[in-house]
């Protein structure tokens, strides 16, 4: 298994297009962080705001990345022919996924890393900088690995990588409507109920009750339910997408 | 005597008159209060829920009321996007009956460092007239500690060490190809 482990790393992580992502993704956090200095509007802001929005960019970043990275693996491979391959070795399909999710991973983790110092220049003067990684490592993971699994589910069931990038894209887009919306709209009809059952709504509420309100551990705990019912959804959801994992005529 | 006692009676009457359309002006139909908070200084990201009283001092009902927080930016001379505050919601009051009292709440985050007037206005949908509260002072304070030489550096080191290891990784990936 820790050979494919390295082949998934090898090939998504540091591959010509995986590295190159990290190169754009820093560009656009540079961007990013420099405009809360040089923006008028956005030097305004608090440095809490300022970290809060960091924070949001680098959630949707990472989901974005990780779900195009997860939706191409199952169905790349089958595309490409490779799957039939990896299927006749000894591994199991859960492990097979296993290690795909591990990529995923991997890949998450270098964009964490390579947010952070920018968190320490945002954070700086503050006592911030370790509650904003506990919040990324205890949430943002939790949610970007849950979109990623679902991701690879789609990609299992769905023979075209196409089909299963949109799909995913439309299910994040879907769930990341409240973010988009007026207050006014959010309060009512359909958005009010994707608020209420959206993961991302969930974890912007626990951002702010953590960062700004200082709540008390219930209630972060309470705030991030659905983030943590979320993955636990996905994680049953690959489960039996991986027993789909089949040849692409069928065994 | 009786001239004398004209004067009199007209400058009382003219009291009498003016006391009146005084009390009248201090007393208008609708009347908007801010109960609570009576002033906040706070940092930004601070949220409140400003409760307000309106009573109807007409002998009328008073229908399809909307109830609405204002604010004015006293520090920029602006006036304020209340969407950015999250308190474009206004409460609505079905009726108001004659010398009936409702408390509405109103939810605000306070977004940018400023000095503000906040104040809770009232509109009828069957009248121009416009009635508001008081304005209650507002201190958003700043508290950013950022330094902008930190993020000069950060903005430009972070994507230049990426970019050394994209160096790195495409020239191992070579000599791999190459060998």
């Amino acid at each position: 298994m820790s050979s494919l482990i390295k082949k998934e790393i090898r090939e998504h992580v540091f591959s010509r297009k995986g590295v190159w992502i990290f190169f754009a993704i820093s560009i656009l956090f540079s961007g990013l962080t420099y405009s809360f200095i040089s923006v008028k509007e956005l030097s305004l802001l608090a440095q809490v705001e300022v970290n809060m929005t960091f924070m949001k960019a680098l959630i949707g970043i990472s989901i974005l990345v990780s779900i195009i990275l997860g939706s191409t693996m199952v169905s790349g491979e089958r595309e490409q022919g490779t799957l039939e391959s990896l299927l006749l070795t000894p591994l199991s399909k859960v492990k097979i996924i296993l290690s795909k999710v591990v990529g995923i991973l991997v890949f998450w983790l270098i964009i964490s890393v390579i947010s952070i110092p920018y968190f320490y220049a945002l954070t700086y003067g503050t006592n911030m900088l370790l509650t904003i990684l506990s919040y990324l490592y205890l949430i943002g993971l939790p949610l970007v690995i849950s979109f990623s699994l679902l991701s690879l589910a789609f990609s299992t069931w769905i023979s075209s990588s196409k089909n299963a990038t949109l799909l995913s894209i439309v299910l994040f887009l879907v769930t990341a409507i409240p973010m988009f919306l007026s207050t006014t709209m959010k309060k009512s009809g359909f958005a009010h109920l994707v608020d209420l059952l959206s993961p991302v709504s969930a974890s912007m509420l626990t951002l702010k009750d953590w960062l700004v309100n200082r709540l008390g551990f219930f209630f972060i705990f309470m705030d991030s339910l659905p983030v943590l019912c979320f993955l636990a959804i996905s994680i049953i959801c690959l489960f039996y997408a991986s027993k789909k994992m089949d040849f692409l005529g069928g065994e | 005597m009786l001239k004398k006692a004209g004067i009199v009676l007209a400058i009382l009457l003219g009291f009498v008159v003016t006391g009146q359309n005084a009390f009248a002006m201090e007393q208008p139909n609708v009347e908007v209060k801010v109960i609570s908070p009576t002033q906040v200084k706070d940092y930004p990201g601070k949220e409140t829920t400003v409760k307000a009283q309106i009573t109807n001092h007409t002998n009328q009902s008073i229908k399809d009321l909307v109830v609405y927080i204002t604010m004015a930016d006293m520090g920029k001379k602006w006036t304020v996007n209340l969407e950015d505050y999250s308190a474009d919601k206004p409460e609505q009051v079905k009726e108001l009956k004659p010398g009936e009292t409702k408390e509405i709440s109103l939810p605000i985050r306070f977004v940018y460092t400023s000095n503000y007037y906040l104040y809770v206005t009232a509109a009828s949908t069957h009248s121009l007239d416009i009635y508001s509260s008081n304005g209650i002072p507002i201190d958003i304070m700043g508290n950013t500690k950022i330094n902008p030489t930190i993020i000069q550096v950060v903005s430009m080191g972070t994507p230049l060490i990426v970019l050394v290891f994209v160096g790195l990784n495409f020239t191992k990936n070579r000599r791999k190809r190459v060998a």
